[in-house]
């Protein structure tokens, strides 16, 4: 959820943590350690660091395939691809028809 | 007490921290002193009790407050310090002798820390997110500064730490994967338990599948570099993340202490990620590292051993790099007589590169003219020295000849060893040599010479044959002179060896079936091999003993290559060549007939290159190819259709002119699109094709264009980078470089979309496809007609987004359109470019479907009837004028 982006300026005024009241039961440890369900608070096994795995759970080979964040392979596919022959690289082709970027057009 | 003043101070300033940091441990101390005995159960430490009391009341204070409140994160640091003053103060007060302390004893610090710990630990499964952040933000400043934990309370801290580790939060996981780390280093050389996995596997892990990059990141630095941890490491050169690849170079691999702790592989794999990156901040981090690696190693011969120069594919880049980044290993290259005397694999490859490198920097300023010059040898120097390599080369392959083919004596491997440098050193004089200055005519002569000799001899290195045509060419005046020394080479060594061979037959005149360029070379193709004629004068190869026919073939694969690589190197019309003429029935021809695939697919190859240049071949040998398209084996399937691309692209209007008929293009079109059925490399040597024959403007077929799109988006092509990254290239190009263009793919736009919606419903579970909407994003993109690139004759077409409106709402209208799809479409019309003109028709058009639409067949889905209204009244408002006092019945 994403409401917190509005309000900067309240933020830095109340930034002061009251260290001097006594405790009240706000703070309490019971509450501020209410427990979640487990489910709720981890990610998906699909994505993130591998969870423990169990002896039991270790029996059913299951391997979920997990994205490893890596860019593809670059191919490095230029413009001067595009303008030459397969068999003869060597050579540039005369475009014939209508408009294409010359040779200058970089690959980006 | 005074224990909240000191938090309350301490929240604002750290320069407080040090002076509140001595106050409090003064009332730990006095705390401690104070207990008091309860009878029968020992000693009470109310005192201390008393003081863990207040100080967890001041941590929960900080527990709820939400990340990025700075006043929180300096009470945090203020802990972190505080329990590593504690500990600090402990060890020294155990170090001091206290010898009637026990060691394992508790002692007011230990349980203090403990009890802070377990305090913590109770937050890690909290509910609020804040709370969990701010536990591990504790845990994770303090953890170092720890000192002994009892066993349980460590396991406990571990465990709680690695759940955290997947927390669903990234400032969790982040501040979780600090502390892991920290106790990680602890963990170093500890026994684990059986299959359980270690910190550091964990951190790895980390490092590699976290979703968030400054999860990753912080992993990243926090992992320290060994065997084990190095290629999970290496894999982020990959990296999504942008900074994260350029950390590995300026932090992970420029701290090793030796780029020699990487294997071979790992350090190309290292130069090529680097240098080839698509971010200048990482080629500049890349090249930086490598530039340091030439001290690393002792210098720049060093460097280039460690780079294996003569297998390395990156070892030229990593070397140009060099000459960029380090200027002064530059200037200080010099190639002198003994330089040349001496030559190994690496120094032939620097003289080369070098020699490369002022060629290509020669037109910049900077560019000093006589160090080339210094460095170049004079021509008929080098030529000795190839010759003299050359020589030794042969002598080499004939010791290795005679000796017996298991090379398995260490004497007999560096023989082997000798052989592979000459041949590399030679191949680097080779390509050095083409940038000579031939001025000098008894030099070029003899350089000819050498040259024209060692492709005359079969036992020349086959990789050699290429580097030295380049050279002949060079040395010939034209063309032609290339084509006549090439074809008399051939036939020499034809002849020889012809003349080994004591069987061998007059000569038969050519038979017509074998004449080049004849339709009937496809028939001969297909025809079992039953009735084949004798060729050229030779012998049946089953009348040869093996043998000889070994002898034959191995003579004809060479004589084929050296076809090949003289024909790559021309490109003129082969009928002002009757030299080669010759060649076609005698060899090219009988080769497209063999059994044997290389000489097969060399025969193919080289009627493809003459076709190039020979306009009548070309339509009489069109067919074949195509017919070899279907039924070649793969490897050579691939060859043979990039020659037909070829011979579309050379020859497109005399070949759908001359053998096709009318329908001409639309068949080859068909039977070209079926190859983007085929196999990953069959696809994109289909796709590549393709792509250059509608950017040429051959084919102009929109189905083929809606084709190339579908298979751009079609999650079979999703592990084909070699089609994805062409087709990323060509849409672009294509499209902004003509209205028209554009135009093909407004026409296609919504049936695309709705067969890719249907594509992407289907998806498996495995699979992955850019969602409809990215889809439409994307075409819009590319139709944007703000976007092309303005030429005299070819203005923009300003309303191509304004059809795209028209065929998207005629879609809306539909009943058989699925809902989501409709939504997307409806979503994408605010994303069109509106233009300032429209006329009149389009106007009125657009504005009676977007009514008829509302009052007739009101979209459902609140979304897209929302976006559909807001184009609706944008369009009624821009054009207002326009429709003043139009209706809809004048229409």
């Amino acid at each position: 959820g994403g409401t917190g982006a509005a309000k900067p300026k309240r933020e830095k005024a109340s930034t002061k943590i009251s260290f001097l009241d006594p405790p009240t039961a706000a703070v309490t440890a019971k509450q501020l350690f209410a427990p979640a369900g487990k489910a709720v608070i981890v990610l998906p096994a699909k994505t993130g660091a591998a969870a423990p795995v169990s002896a039991n759970r270790r029996k059913s080979k299951k391997v979920v395939k997990r994205d490893d964040h890596t860019l593809p392979d670059d191919m490095h596919f230029s413009s001067r691809q595009l303008l030459r022959l397969f068999l003869k690289p060597k050579f540039t082709l005369k475009m014939r028809r209508q408009g294409v970027p010359g040779d200058d057009a970089g690959d980006g | 007490e005074s224990i909240p003043p000191i938090f309350d101070q301490a929240q604002f300033t750290l320069a407080s921290h040090r002076k509140n940091i001595v106050t409090l441990y003064k009332i730990h101390a006095q705390c401690a002193a104070i207990s008091e005995e309860v009878p029968g159960r020992g000693i009470k430490l109310t005192g201390e009790k008393a003081f863990n009391d207040a100080f967890l009341d001041m941590v929960n204070r900080v527990l709820p407050v939400k990340k990025g409140v700075p006043n929180a994160d300096k009470i945090i640091k203020f802990c972190g310090s505080f329990v590593g003053y504690v500990s600090e103060k402990e060890k020294k007060d155990r170090a001091d002798g206290e010898e009637d302390e026990d060691e394992d004893e508790d002692t007011p610090a230990s349980r203090f820390v403990a009890t802070l710990l377990k305090h913590l630990l109770k937050g890690f499964l909290a509910k609020d997110k804040n709370v969990r952040y701010r536990v591990c933000y504790f845990v994770a400043q303090m953890v170092s500064s720890v000192g002994e934990m009892d066993e349980d309370l460590y396991t406990t801290l571990r465990a709680s730490l690695l759940e955290r580790v997947r927390d669903k939060e990234t400032p969790v996981r982040l501040q979780a994967v600090i502390a892991l780390a920290k106790l990680a280093k602890g963990e170093e050389g500890m026994d684990l338990e059986d299959g359980q996995q270690s910190l550091l596997e964990v951190l790895v892990d980390v490092v590699r599948f976290d979703p968030v990059a400054d999860v990753r990141r912080a992993a990243l630095l926090n992992i320290s570099c060994t065997p084990t941890t190095l290629p999970a490491l290496l894999t982020r050169t990959r990296d999504e993340d942008t900074i994260l690849r350029k950390l590995v170079y300026r932090h992970v691999l420029a701290a090793l202490p030796t780029p020699l702790i990487l294997s071979i592989a790992q350090r190309e794999e290292v130069v090529r990620n680097g240098l080839g990156d698509r971010e200048p901040a990482v080629r500049a981090a890349a090249a930086n590292l490598i530039g340091a690696w030439v001290d690393a190693v002792g210098g720049l011969e060093k460097f280039l051993v460690m780079l294996d120069v003569s297998t390395s594919i990156v070892a030229e880049d990593a070397l140009l790099s060099v000459f960029v980044t380090r200027p002064d290993v530059f200037d200080e290259l010099e190639f002198d007589e003994a330089y040349w005397g001496d030559l190994n694999p690496e120094r032939a490859f620097l003289a080369r590169v070098f020699v490369d490198h002022c060629i290509n920097t020669k037109a910049s300023k900077s560019f000093d003219d006589t160090r080339l010059e210094t460095a170049l040898p004079v021509v008929t120097a080098l030529a000795f020295r190839i010759q003299d390599a050359y020589n030794a080369l042969i002598a080499l392959i004939n010791v290795l000849g005679s000796i017996s083919p298991a090379r398995d004596t260490p004497a007999e491997d560096d023989e082997e060893m000798k052989r592979e440098d000459t041949e590399f050193i030679l191949s680097q004089m080779l390509k050095l040599a083409v940038n000579l200055d031939y001025a000098d005519e008894i030099g070029r002569r003899k350089m000819f010479g050498l040259v024209r000799d060692m492709i005359s001899q079969e036992a020349l290195p086959e990789p050699l044959v290429a580097l030295c045509l380049d050279v002949l060419r060079k040395l010939s005046a034209s063309e032609r002179d290339l084509i006549r020394v090439v074809v008399e080479v051939v036939q020499e060594l034809r002849d020889t060896g012809k003349d080994d061979d004591e069987t061998v037959e007059p000569e038969h005149a050519p038979d017509d079936e074998t004449q080049y360029g004849d339709e009937t070379v496809e028939q001969g193709n297909r025809a079992p091999g039953g009735s084949r004629g004798k060729v050229n004068g030779r012998p049946e190869p089953e009348e040869m003993d093996d043998e000889t026919r070994e002898k034959m073939e191995y003579i004809d694969l060479r004589c084929l290559a050296l076809c090949i690589g003289m024909l790559e190197r021309v490109n003129g019309t082969l009928q002002e060549n009757s030299s080669f003429h010759g060649l076609l029935p005698e060899l090219i021809v009988p080769a497209v007939r063999s059994k044997v695939p290389l000489m097969r697919e060399r025969g193919l190859i080289c009627l493809g290159l003459c076709c190039l240049i020979d306009r009548k071949m070309a339509l009489n040998s069109f067919q074949l190819f195509m017919h070899q398209v279907q039924t070649a084996p793969e490897t050579l399937r691939v060859k043979v259709l990039q020659t037909v691309f070829d011979l579309l692209m050379v020859h497109e209007a005399d070949i759908l002119k001359g053998t096709i008929g009318p329908q001409g293009e639309s068949r080859i079109v068909d039977f070209l699109s079926h190859a983007l059925e085929e196999t990953n490399e069959i696809q994109a040597v289909a796709t590549e094709g393709i792509a250059k024959l509608m950017l040429s403007g051959m084919v102009s077929d929109e189905n083929v264009l809606k084709r190339l799109v579908l298979v751009y988006f079609s999650p079979e092509t999703a592990d084909n980078q070699a089609l994805r990254q062409c087709l990323s290239y060509f849409f672009p190009v294509y499209c902004y470089s003509s209205p028209a263009n554009q135009r093909r793919l407004q026409r296609i736009f919504v049936p695309t979309i709705e067969l890719l919606a249907g594509v992407h419903r289907e998806l498996d579970q495995e699979e992955e496809m850019v969602a409809p909407a990215q889809v439409g994003l994307l075409l819009l993109d590319w139709t944007d007609p703000q976007k092309t690139v303005g030429k005299p004759g070819s203005e923009p077409d300003d309303s191509i987004h304004m059809d795209i409106a028209i065929d998207i709402v005629r879609g809306l209208f539909r009943s058989d359109m699925e809902k989501d799809d409709k939504k997307t479409l409806a979503q994408l019309l605010g994303k069109l470019h509106v233009p300032e003109k429209l006329d009149d028709d389009k106007v009125r058009t657009l504005k009676v479907l977007l009514d008829n639409l509302q009052a007739r067949r009101p979209l459902k889905d609140t979304t897209a009837r929302n976006a559909f209204a807001r184009f609706q009244n944008s369009i009624t408002k821009k054009f207002a004028e326009q429709l003043a006092g139009f209706s809809e019945e004048d229409f």
